[in-house]
Formats: structure tokens, C-alpha cells, sequence
């Protein structure tokens, strides 16, 4: 590495044009919509700036507290479900053999280069009280129901399907779907490269399996889980279509309200507020893991 | 059987050790719902887009008149038209602007270095819903014409994506960019090639496959974004994703599983591709 | 038969291991002995490891069994074995302090609280770290952090202990030091040690008995003399030491003389051997350089003597390596202890010597 000022001109070549790019159409608006955020409505899309609290304030009112709350609870509860299923995916795939390994990453890896909407939509396909799933558990039910006949009883006079859709179930559902590979990815990373000895060593030490995950592999690979519960929770918290397509009535989530700001209701300084709380927690959530993995040295763009 | 029985980890003809957890039935049965769970959905979809039925529910035959009827629809046709216009001029784009920030940090130590790092790679953390908003106030703030001529008009959202590729194309391409070895850079001036001579007959050749895996990368955000192109498309800048997002709200047809199995085929492929010339750029 | 059968405290009986094609133990049979240390020792690749990690149970053997203190342990678990393990890398957990290490074998186990401490104390005086309990092993040294993994491994009063490579990744000073420490700490716990090794010299020096591994089988099972001294075959008498070796074919043999006629040596009489191969039978012969003796005038009668011209001289300050060519063709290797540092001349390259043994430091070896 040089200094710039060896090669100034070689230097400004190689930087104006992306920090023209990254200054003029990433920080100014987003700059923009920071001040929007201190903004007060004047008509139907006037604001002017006033640096009041009010659309932030406004954000703390019960109902779109608890929207907050929901979306906070929705986008946790999909990450620990994440979380749980990923540790032993991950696991499996860091320990499977050399020949299956690429193949399980693949597999892992490729749902996250389709679209995620159309995944939603393929969700949606499959869950509907006409979906592969309720036509599975009617099966079943069917076939229950002929058994239980044997002995005179019944399970009900018909088929009543579940109702797999239009719920917050659904909504965790379908961001878990969305978002599972960004939890393994790390977490296998973090395994992968944990020394199988420290793990044999609590073995050998009188340790069983579960012992050895909660005192060994755990603490020796959360880096990678926080990492994954970073990358999942920050997506989740902003998901706006998977509820608008997967969720019921009481399903909003915070992204459905800013949407709404923005496309149809036109509150844009409240919008703006409310995708600011998001940026908040998402700078937060980045310092929080910046913190952690500490003094590695790791530049950004390495990661 | 003896085949099914190893496969889920029933098999005694091999002992497996304590560390063996790849081969315990439940770690097998864990990963195996997994995957349904991941592939069940997709392989429906995919499958029901042959499907010679209205209606999407149970399987009357195979066909392909919904492929046909898709691309008789014009306006499915103008949003793909729409997204491939925009990939391909948002993939140059970023590409040539990756490579930049790539090649500028990996080769220069300026004042604010780590925050500059720390800039370029904030679009790719932050949610996509915060850089929809901002690019939607951006634009009615500079008061972005809506009667554009095609393809003029499509140049917001091209500028939008270019915004969230690039950064994604300097991480890739910084990555190749590792395992240069600098004494050929210096090697080349020693023989007496000029800066500029340098970067285009050293430095870009051996870029070569990451700059490829870069586009391809770069191609298929675009073509998949949806968040990003909500907020910032007019009603006449429609693209695919958020055509088939407007389809799926109206009405389920197996119309919307062909447009949709298109858009897969598309990104798996250009993506393996991708992926593939990474791993030629791992060292060894 | 018997006898070794009661005290032995590990019995390894028809053992293979196999990984997919790849064999990699045949067939072993071994019993080591309660209270011994006992060493695994061959090049890398010869099965040594894998051995030890099925004594541990993180292997189980494709066939045959493994008994401990008599128990079967076809199964068992290694956290239900009653054998601890000083791993290569010691694996000392990085997130635990000294003590935390040391007392994680007896709390998973459920120790009570008040027998912990005292236990702790006592493996960390053991092994020398008494003031080091609050630190963490990112603050040891390799050697330091080696110790914690010996601690750790025998507060749990293990039957026997593992330890695998345990001196390879310390420097050459450390480990002498650590070679003599490890003896002591085997006597004075009485536990029954086996080490997995592909350095002779620790093995030679450290262990009771010594089971010499090649390709997945063992080749011999002796104590550090009898194997140096009386190698079984040639991989052992190779493996083991220097070696001058020769090829012949036996000329004569039997209860009162063996004669072999070699290559480039002529006919060499030998000690009679019950055991040496018939007439005509190809053998090898071997003499270690230690064995070889230097002369610049005609050497002792009774022993066999050939002239040779000296090629190359070694000189590693307690030794040097004389190299010969002798007249009729083979080479020769000879030590020479430079015990007088007045001795002078030294042997130099060129000169003609004469290269003399006993008859009865040859070594005849089948095939």
C-alpha cells in the first residue's frame, strides 16, 4: 500500500467517480430523509424543516408502539428460530464429508439467490388451506379418521384444514424462509474453522454432547451466531412485503408502515422517522458486533 | 434399502465415531426438513407453472401455455424488457465503479481509510427499506420528470441500483484482488510500462475472472431487487419483480408461476456461473 | 500368557480400522501394561494416532476389541471411558481460565463443590502452576499451556493416560526439559501413560516399552534396549537409530556356525543363530556405526576388518559421522565420540583407514 500522495492524479481517477455515486445517490438521500425525519408536513407533499420531535414522538404512540413491539417480536422470533434450526445444519454440513460438503453448501446458499418475493409467493402456494400442506394433514386425517372409525369413534364430522396463512405464524414462517441462509452461512463459518479437539477434549473430560455444545462449541463460536443474528434480525425488522403478503390484518410490522407513509397515506416526515428508528437499530446492532469481534482488524469490506 | 439405511444414518456397517455428527439420523432428519422446507415451495411453484389447470391446486396435466401466455402478456413483457434494460446498464456500471473502490483501497493509504471503508459497505447492510424511502424522497426531491421517453426513464432506478451493486462488486473484486502478487505490478514498471500500462496488461488480466463473477453478481441484484424498485418506479417503470409482486396481490395464476420460474432460471444460473469463477479465485 | 493377561490394563485384541479403502490399523494385538509408559512409535501414517484415538474413543475399531482395566469397550462412549487424553494441540479451552479448565472434567461429572478446589490445587501443584489458576491460556506459554492439558487430564484420576504428540509443538531446549518432567510425573501418579510418537529419541528415553508401528501393524513390542539392540526385522532396525545394512545370502548355517556371503564384504563368519534362515536364503546384515571402530594401523585380531577411503566427515561437536568407501564397493558409517579435544589428527577426507567390529554386533535380519 502507497501513500495517495505518490500518485495523486492516479489517486482522484481511482476515487471520484465511486464516492460521486456513493455521496450524491446513497448520503445525500438518505441525508435527506434524516431531515424529512425532523420535518413537519405542510400540505400534500411540502415539509420544511423545523428539527422537531413530533414524528419521532408520534412513533412512541401506543398503537404504532405496539406495531414496534409486534415487529420486534415477529423478526426476534423468526431469528431464534433461525438460530435453533441453524446450529444443527450448520453442524451437519461443517461435519459432513468432504465429498457432500459443496453440495450441502450449495444447497444452502442457492434459495438466497432466488428472488425473495417469488419465494414468498411460492410460500403462500404451499401453506393455503388448498396447499400441499393441508392436502398432506387431510391425508392424514383421513386416514386417522378410518382408524379411530374401527373402534367407533370419529375425529369430527369433516376435514376442517388449518389455517396456515394470513397470521403472524405465517409471517415468521415466511422470514425464516426468507432469510435462513444468512444464519448458517456464518455459523458454519465459525464452526468449521473451531479446532474438533476442544470438542473431543470435553468428551474425553466426561462431558456429554449437550454439555460439550453448551459449554464448549457455543461459547467458542458465538461470534458466528451473533453475526447470523445480526444479518437475520436487521432484514426481518424491515420486512414489509412478507407481512403484506403472508400476514392477517394484525400483522403489520413497522415496514408496512412506513410503506404506507410513503406510498399512500403521504406522512413522509413520519415515515421518514420511522425508517430512521430502523437505521438507529441497525447502527446499533453493526456497533454491537463491530464491539465484539473487537480487535481483529478486519476492515469492513473484508467481512 | 442398505442405500436408504446409510443415507439416513441407520447403517451399523460402518461404527461411527462420537465427532460422526453428520451421520446421526437426527442431525439427518433435521437438515432433510430443512431442505423440504426450503425446496418443497420452490419445486411447487415451479412444478404448477406446467400445470394445465386455472386454478393452481391440483395437477391436471402438463402444459406449456402459461409460458405462452406470459409472453403474449404485454405488459410482463415490457417489465422484463424493463429489468433486463436495467440489469445490464446497472452491471456496467458497477463494475466499473467496484472496481474502482476496490482497487483504490487495496492500493492506496489515505487519510479516513477505515471510514470510507465502512461508507461503501453501509448499502449493503442497511434494510432495504431505508434506501427505497430515500431514494423515493431523493427524487421527488430533485423533482425526477415522470414522462421520460423509454429507456430515459428507466434511469432512476438504474441509479438506484448502481448504488447498492457497486459495493457488492468491491467486495468481490477486492477479494481477487488479495491474492495479487504486487511484485508483478512492480516487475512491469521495472520494465518500463507506464502506470496506466500497468493496471490494463497486469492488474485487469489477472482481475479477469473477478471482475466476471462481479457483473454476474451485480446482474442478478438487480434483476431480483424488488424493495429498491418499489419505492423508486414510476407506473410506467414497472419491472419483473414488482409486476409479479402487483400479480400475486390480484390474482394467483399459474401466469405468474411461468413469469416467476423465468426469473429463477435466470439468477440460478447466472449465479452458479458467478460463483463458480470465485472459487477460481480462492488461492490454491 | 497368563501373567501379562492379568496385569495388563489395556488389552487390544484383532483391532482394524478402517476408513473407507484406506486401512489404516491391521489386525493389532497389544497389551500394555498397568503402571507402564508405554509408547506407540513409527513415521507419520503408520496407524500410531488412530490407535491411540480408539483407546480414547473417538474411533471405534472396524474389527476386533479394545478392553480397559478389563471392561469391554466396544460402545462405550470417551466420555464414559476411564482413560484421559493430552491432545496434540493440547486443546485447552481458550474461553476458561487455568482453573476453570482444570475443574470442567469434575464439575460435567458432577464432583461436589467442596471436593473441586482441593482437586484443582492439587493437579495445578502437580504440574507446577500453582500461582496461574486466574489466568487465561491466551497468557501461557506453550509449554505452560501444555501443563494445563497434563492437569486437567489427570485430576480425573484417569486408569490410563493418552497423550498424543504432546512434546512436538515445543522448541528443542523445552522439550528435554519436558521429556524428563513427564517421567517423573509418571512416577509419581503411578497411572499407566501412553504416548504416541514418531520421535525415537523421546521414545527411547521416556518409555518402559515400545510398540514400533509401520503400515497399520505392529512390528515390535520391546523395551527402548532390546529394541535398539535386537531389532525383529529390518523396518525396526532402520527405523530405530543409525544402521550400516547389508545384502547377502546365507553360505552356511547351522547349530554350530552361520556364515553369510555379502556383497562387497565377502564371507563373514558368524555367532551361530537358531533362528537364521537356511542355506542360500537372501539376508541382510546390519552393524550400527557406534559399533564400527577406526583404525590408521592393522586392527585387533578376531574381529572383521576392511580398508576403505574416507568420503565425508560430519562433525556435530560430541560426535562425527565418518563416512567410508570401502574397497570393494559398499559404503560405511562410523561414529567416532570426540572425547579428547587434544586428539589430534582428525580423520580427514581421502585418507585410507581401516573399519573394524565384533563379529557379534552384527545383526542378521530376514526378510
Amino acid at each position: 500500500m502507497e501513500n495517495w500522495r505518490k500518485h495523486p492524479l492516479v489517486f482522484w481517477a481511482f476515487s471520484l467517480p465511486p464516492s460521486f455515486w456513493l455521496i450524491v445517490f446513497f448520503f445525500v438521500p438518505l441525508t435527506l430523509v434524516w431531515g424529512l425525519s425532523f420535518s413537519e408536513k405542510r400540505g400534500i407533499i411540502e415539509t420544511e424543516l423545523t428539527f422537531t420531535l413530533d414524528n419521532y414522538l408520534r412513533g412512541l404512540e401506543p398503537i404504532y408502539l405496539e406495531i414496534l413491539w409486534k415487529s420486534i417480536l415477529l423478526a426476534g422470533g423468526a431469528t431464534l428460530i433461525c438460530l435453533v434450526v441453524g446450529y444443527p445444519v450448520a453442524f451437519a454440513i461443517a461435519f459432513a464429508s468432504e465429498r457432500w460438503k459443496p453440495w450441502l453448501l450449495l444447497l444452502v446458499i442457492l434459495p438466497f439467490w432466488i428472488n425473495i418475493l417469488i419465494r414468498t409467493y411460492a410460500l403462500i402456494a404451499v401453506f393455503r388451506s388448498r396447499g400441499y400442506v393441508n392436502f398432506a394433514y387431510e391425508d392424514l386425517w383421513t386416514a386417522a379418521n378410518w382408524l379411530v372409525g374401527l373402534v367407533g369413534l370419529s375425529l369430527g364430522e369433516r376435514f376442517v384444514p388449518l389455517s396456515l396463512l394470513y397470521n403472524n405464524v405465517a409471517v415468521v414462517a415466511g422470514i425464516v424462509y426468507a432469510f435462513f441462509p444468512f444464519m448458517v452461512l456464518p455459523l458454519y463459518a465459525n464452526i468449521e474453522k473451531l479446532d474438533r479437539s476442544f470438542m473431543e477434549a470435553s468428551l474425553d473430560l466426561g462431558a456429554g454432547h449437550w454439555r460439550t455444545f453448551f459449554s464448549v462449541v457455543f461459547p467458542l463460536t458465538w461470534q458466528g451466531a451473533l453475526s447470523g443474528i445480526v444479518i437475520v434480525f436487521i432484514p426481518a425488522l424491515g420486512a414489509f412485503f412478507i407481512p403484506d403478503l403472508l400476514g392477517g390484518t394484525d400483522s403489520q410490522m413497522i415496514g408496512n408502515v412506513i410503506e404506507r407513509q410513503f406510498k399512500s397515506a403521504n406522512d413522509w416526515p413520519f415515515g421518514a422517522a420511522l425508517s430512521f428508528l430502523l437505521m438507529y437499530a441497525t447502527f446499533f446492532a453493526l456497533a454491537l458486533r463491530a464491539l465484539v469481534a473487537g480487535r481483529r482488524g478486519a476492515g469492513a469490506l473484508d467481512a | 434399502m442398505a442405500g436408504l439405511k446409510s443415507l439416513l444414518g441407520l447403517s451399523r456397517d460402518e461404527s461411527i465415531g462420537p465427532l460422526d455428527y453428520g451421520r446421526r439420523w437426527w442431525m439427518r432428519l433435521i437438515v432433510g426438513l430443512t431442505f423440504l422446507f426450503l425446496y418443497a415451495p420452490i419445486v411447487v411453484l415451479i412444478a404448477y407453472s406446467f400445470n394445465d389447470s386455472r386454478r393452481n391446486i391440483v395437477w391436471l396435466g402438463f402444459t406449456t401455455d402459461w409460458y405462452v401466455k406470459a409472453f403474449n402478456n404485454d405488459s410482463l413483457l415490457t417489465a422484463f424488457a424493463n429489468s433486463l434494460t436495467i440489469a445490464l446498464v446497472n452491471t456496467v456500471f458497477s463494475v466499473i465503479l467496484g472496481t474502482l473502490t476496490a482497487l483504490l483501497l487495496w492500493r492506496f493509504r489515505f487519510p479516513g481509510r477505515p471510514v470510507y471503508e465502512g461508507a461503501v459497505a453501509l448499502p449493503i447492510v442497511i434494510p432495504e427499506i431505508c434506501m427505497g424511502v430515500a431514494m423515493m424522497a431523493f427524487f421527488a426531491w430533485i423533482g425526477w420528470p415522470n414522462d421520460l421517453p423509454w429507456p430515459i426513464s428507466l434511469t432512476n432506478i438504474i441509479i438506484a441500483h448502481v448504488a447498492f451493486s457497486f459495493p457488492f462488486v468491491a467486495v468481490i473484486v477486492r477479494a481477487r484482488l488479495a491474492g495479487f502478487n504486487r511484485e508483478l505490478e512492480d516487475a512491469a514498471k521495472d520494465l518500463g510500462a507506464t502506470e496506466w500500462r500497468t493496471l490494463i496488461d497486469i492488474v485487469v488480466p489477472y482481475l479477469r475472472p473477478g471482475l466476471i463473477a462481479g457483473a454476474l453478481i451485480a446482474f442478478t441484484l438487480s434483476l431480483d431487487d424488488f424493495v429498491i424498485t418499489f419505492f423508486t418506479a414510476g407506473p410506467d417503470t414497472i419491472t419483473l419483480p414488482v409486476k409479479i409482486f402487483s400479480m400475486v396481490r390480484f390474482s394467483v395464476t399459474p401466469e405468474v408461476n411461468a413469469a416467476s420460474t423465468v426469473l429463477i432460471v435466470i439468477t440460478v444460473i447466472t449465479t452458479v456461473i458467478a460463483m463458480r469463477l470465485q472459487n477460481i479465485n480462492k488461492p490454491g | 500368557m497368563s501373567d501379562s493377561r492379568s496385569d495388563a490394563i489395556i488389552q487390544i485384541q484383532g483391532v482394524t480400522k478402517r476408513f473407507g479403502e484406506v486401512t489404516a490399523v491391521e489386525r493389532v494385538d497389544l497389551d500394555i501394561r498397568a503402571g507402564e509408559f508405554f509408547a506407540l512409535l513409527g513415521p507419520s501414517g503408520c496407524g500410531k494416532t488412530t490407535l491411540l484415538r480408539m483407546l480414547a474413543g473417538f474411533e471405534q475399531p472396524s474389527d476386533g476389541r479394545i478392553l480397559i482395566g478389563g471392561q469391554d469397550m466396544t460402545g462405550v462412549q470417551p466420555n464414559h471411558r476411564p482413560v484421559n487424553m493430552v491432545f496434540q494441540s493440547y486443546a485447552v479451552f481458550p474461553h476458561m481460565t487455568v482453573f476453570d479448565n482444570v475443574a470442567y472434567g469434575l464439575k460435567v461429572v458432577g464432583t461436589a463443590r467442596g471436593e473441586i478446589r482441593p482437586r484443582v490445587e492439587e493437579a495445578l501443584a502437580m504440574v507446577q502452576l500453582e500461582d496461574y489458576g486466574s489466568r487465561k491460556p491466551d497468557q501461557l506459554s506453550g509449554g505452560q499451556r501444555q501443563r494445563v492439558a497434563l492437569a486437567r487430564a489427570l485430576v480425573k484420576r484417569p486408569k490410563v493416560l493418552l497423550l498424543d504428540e504432546p512434546l512436538s509443538a515445543l522448541d528443542a531446549k523445552l522439550r528435554e526439559a519436558m521429556q524428563l518432567e513427564l517421567v517423573r510425573l509418571q512416577h509419581s501418579v503411578g497411572i499407566t501413560f501412553v504416548i504416541v510418537t514418531h520421535d525415537q529419541d523421546e521414545a527411547l528415553s521416556m518409555a518402559d516399552r515400545i510398540a514400533v508401528m509401520q503400515d497399520g501393524h505392529v512390528r515390535q513390542v520391546a523395551d527402548p534396549q532390546t529394541l535398539y539392540e535386537y531389532p525383529s526385522g529390518r523396518f525396526v532396525a532402520d527405523f530405530i537409530g543409525k544402521m550400516n545394512l547389508f545384502e547377502g545370502r546365507v553360505a552356511a548355517s547351522d547349530a554350530t556356525a552361520l556364515a553369510v556371503e555379502v556383497e562387497g564384504l565377502g564371507r563373514i563368519e558368524l555367532p551361530p543363530d537358531g533362528q537364521a534362515p537356511g542355506a542360500g536364503q537372501p539376508v541382510g546384515i546390519a552393524v550400527r556405526p557406534e559399533k564400527v571402530e577406526l583404525f590408521r594401523k592393522a586392527p585387533p585380531e578376531g574381529s572383521v576388518a576392511r580398508r576403505g577411503t574416507v568420503a565425508q566427515v560430519a562433525y556435530y561437536g560430541d560426535v562425527s559421522y565418518v563416512f567410508l568407501d570401502l574397497e570393494d564397493g559398499p559404503s560405511l558409517n562410523a561414529t567416532v565420540q570426540n572425547a579428547d579435544r587434544a586428539a589430534e589428527p582428525y580423520f580427514t577426507k581421502g585418507e585410507t583407514l581401516w573399519a573394524a567390529w565384533n563379529p557379534n554386533d552384527f545383526l542378521v535380519l530376514g526378510e
